[in-house]
């Protein structure tokens, strides 16, 4: 009898006591929403900035606290290593710092050069940050894209990057890159990473926070401008090699089949005469790469698919219908502007930064896995600058706005 | 002789399914250098290439209806080579429960309960596989059918969302290996999914006419497989390849990555329910089956004999206290000992049983 008793007493006592350990109160936690991490190659010490959205207890009348409080509070700190840093922003908030609610990693362009292995690993370590976090890449310092805020959101920066990471994807503006989607292109062959690049455009004109600093921790005040979301970062391995503009980003994302939902014109490189130009929308687009052996050459043939409405047709000239003929012609006009965005964004990546962000390595890897393994996969840098890409645009117009004739001027 | 207690055909196929999935399911990335894109393929005939051996222990009970492998092989060579083994058979399923147990509080450590010590979730887990194992097979066999169930609807619901991350390329072309190298995968995902084997060796005794009812077991292993080379092609298809090779915590690091919309972020909860029934299930058999070896040797006091056992179980692990310690460990028993340890076992129980008819066709004559 007592054994009976004893046994489940004791498997009891034991449920009970580890309840205690990890009991944590939510306040009690620095809930990290956003971080930047900084790069300084001279002294090579690294900043890490977090901005965490403040979780105070509620007083009697349950105050809330002025507005600024609710986006977001932003600490910097400096030391060797990223944890060191992170250990000096603990010190400060006197809580315990917690990524589970992570949602944006802003890079310093500094830190994506000669760092970017280091922040890879804290992501891929840390049980309670999410791969799923997006990771954007900023020209000069994250600390103060983190550190800058929209007067017109009531959101923090963080979460307004976020945000604009998603209306990105859909424009063509940029495509999010998840920590996760940036770990596997550095761990995949045949396909170098890419992640979108964010913009800050401050209204104020002083560069240094004007927050108090005790040695390299700092609260930093956070200041007035806006984020832009647009472009990608490429990288070549783990370092960052250079920058896509608007056009070439659009480039990567048809060739490499993304789904844009956006306003295209029919304007390219060459063209001058905006008047003449043709507006569309892009409602669908799909993309295929196909590997080609050639005399033991593997050649690439990207087939791109378009679905698209007409939105302004000649401003001048024109026919009066727009017969099928002139649908064909409205056709060809999108299909040379498409192409003309990917050319440019091949000759960036093949010419310039001779890295293979597209993935067609890795299409003759899934092609031919054995050729692949054997001879391209260890001089793929040194073949792909110099590889054919065949590039094949099919667009169709299926109508034009709400009208089918021109609108002529009395 | 009292009768032992009978194990219907649901029980010992869900017995065969948590059998089979024990330490494999932390230490399939081993052969994800060998086997590359087509590991989940490694895993699906690694699994159903122990079926042979669990029918060969089937066959085996057929002779000696209601003993365990080890009263076959007593009777026909005798007590003391028959000790021994059951001495190393002890020992191999301490080890096994060392290691799953190290990897299992390891897995709670790393993601749920970070500052309790690991010692006391150690011995939460032990007392919980005391209490099922003192339940005897009745009992457990009962509890193996509800824990399966629960595993199995816990892992779709993790998985139910995963389409959405999934790559396809990922996993297609499936064989980018050698044929060595797959084949030496294969091998090694059958020394581990041969845990089951071990089970087997004493519940034989428990299954009604085993010479006839090895179906059941075909069964109970072939969904083991099906459903592990499922999520081993679903972390795969989530991470690539090149990453699922890496992880520590398979389903739960890709569970961890699904997401649904902006509001459920990770479903990690549900997988980690089911590796949580597999570490008490595969734990309270190795207990049950080092136990019910330990009774026959010594035929008293069977409660201070499983408390021994568990203790035997949980100071090795705290003494351990280390995830790739044990995560080795685990590789080590299924590249070397577990199968070689089964066959020889099977080996010499055959002969013993050759041994033992011939001594009952010369008592005849």
């Amino acid at each position: 009898m007592m054994k009976r008793i004893l046994l489940p007493a004791l498997l009891l006592f034991a449920l009970v006591l580890s309840g205690c350990w990890d009991y944590e109160e939510y306040e009690d936690l620095v809930q990290v929403y956003a971080l930047a991490i900084d790069f300084n190659k001279q002294s090579h010490e690294t900043t890490v900035t977090v901005q965490y959205l403040p979780t105070t207890k509620q007083g009697k009348g349950g105050a809330q606290g002025d507005s600024r409080s609710q986006v977001g509070t932003v600490y910097s700190a400096t030391d060797k290593t990223l944890y060191e840093a992170l250990t000096k922003i603990e010190q400060v908030t006197l809580k315990r710092v917690f990524f589970g609610y992570l949602k944006v990693v802003i890079v310093g362009e500094d830190a994506a050069k000669y760092n970017m292995v280091d922040i890879i690993e804290l992501s891929d370590r840390v049980p309670s940050l999410r791969s799923t976090a997006q990771i954007v890449v900023t020209p000069g310092k994250a600390e103060d894209t983190l550190s800058t805020f929209n007067a017109s959101h009531i959101s923090s920066s963080g979460e307004e990057i976020d945000n604009l990471l998603t209306v990105s994807r859909a424009i063509g503006s940029a495509f999010p890159v998840s920590i996760l989607d940036f770990t596997q292109m550095l761990a995949v062959g045949g396909i170098e990473a890419v992640a979108p690049r964010v913009i800050t455009v401050s209204k104020k004109t002083e560069p240094e926070a004007k927050g108090g600093i005790q040695g390299n921790t700092r609260f930093v005040e956070e200041r007035e401008g806006a984020h832009r979301v647009a472009g990608m970062a490429v990288f070549k391995g783990d370092k960052l090699a250079g920058w896509l503009n608007d056009q070439e980003t659009l480039g990567y994302g048809w060739i490499t089949g993304k789904k844009i939902n956006t306003f295209k014109t029919s304007e390219t490189s060459d063209e001058t005469d905006t008047k003449n130009i043709f507006y569309y929308h892009v409602s669908k687009s799909r993309s295929k790469i196909k590997v080609i052996m050639e005399k033991n050459e593997p050649l690439f043939e990207v087939d791109v698919k378009i679905v698209a409405d007409l939105r302004k047709y000649y401003s001048t000239k024109g026919s009066e219908f727009l017969s099928p003929e002139e649908v064909e012609l409205i056709e060809n006009k999108l299909s040379e502007s498409i192409r003309s965005d990917i050319e440019a964004a091949l000759v960036k990546c093949q010419e310039e930064f001779k890295s293979d962000i597209f993935g067609f390595g890795f299409a003759l890897f899934r092609k031919n896995p054995k050729l692949w393994q054997t001879e391209y996969a260890k001089k793929w840098d040194d073949v792909f600058p110099y590889t054919q890409v065949y590039i094949n645009v099919d667009t169709k117009v299926i109508n034009t706005g709400t009208n089918i004739r021109k609108l002529n001027l009395k | 002789m009292p009768q032992n207690i009978q194990l219907t055909r649901e029980q010992v196929i869900f017995l065969s399914f948590l059998g089979a999935i024990g330490n494999i399911v932390y230490i399939h990335t081993w052969i994800d250098d060998y086997t590359d894109r087509a590991a989940w393929v490694a895993g699906l005939l690694g699994i159903l290439f122990v079926i042979p051996f669990a029918v060969w222990i089937f066959y085996l009970g057929k002779f000696q209806p209601q003993s365990t492998v080890f009263d076959i092989l007593e009777r026909g060579l005798g007590k003391f080579p028959n000790m021994a083994i059951i001495v190393i058979f002890i020992l191999l399923n301490i080890t096994i429960a060392v290691a799953h147990l190290n990897m299992f509080t390891q897995m709670i450590n790393a993601f749920f309960l970070r500052a309790t010590p690991p010692w006391i979730i150690m011995l939460i887990l032990i007392l919980i596989c005391v209490m099922f194992a003192y339940g005897e097979i009745k009992v457990f066999g009962r509890l193996v059918e509800i824990l399966a169930a629960f595993g199995i609807v816990n892992y779709f619901a993790a998985f139910i969302f995963a389409p959405k991350l999934f790559h396809i390329e990922y996993v297609i072309p499936v064989f980018n290996t050698s044929l060595t190298g797959f084949i030496k995968g294969t091998i090694f995902m059958l020394g581990g999914a041969a845990e089951v084997l071990l089970i087997f060796m004493v519940i034989v005794r428990n299954i009604p006419d085993s010479g006839k009812h090895y179906m059941w077991v075909v069964k109970g292993i072939a969904l083991s497989s099906i459903i592990f080379s499922f999520a081993i092609m679903i972390i795969i298809g989530i991470m690539s390849p090149e990453l699922a090779k890496r992880i520590a915590f398979g389903g739960v690091n890709a569970a961890k990555l699904i997401q649904v919309g902006k509001f459920l972020q990770g479903l990690e909860i549900f997988i980690f329910g089911t590796y949580q029934i597999i570490a008490i299930g595969k734990i309270t058999v190795s207990m049950y089956c080092a136990w019910t070896s330990v009774k026959k040797i010594f035929n008293k006091k069977p409660l201070l004999q499983l408390i021994i056992i568990a203790l035997m179980i949980l100071i090795p692990s705290i003494w351990l206290m280390s995830y790739n310690k044990a995560y080795f460990l685990a590789v080590f028993l299924a590249s070397y000992i577990i199968l070689p340890f089964s066959v020889l076992t099977l080996l010499l129980a055959s002969v013993s049983v050759l041994i033992t008819n011939k001594r009952a066709g010369s008592a005849t004559k």
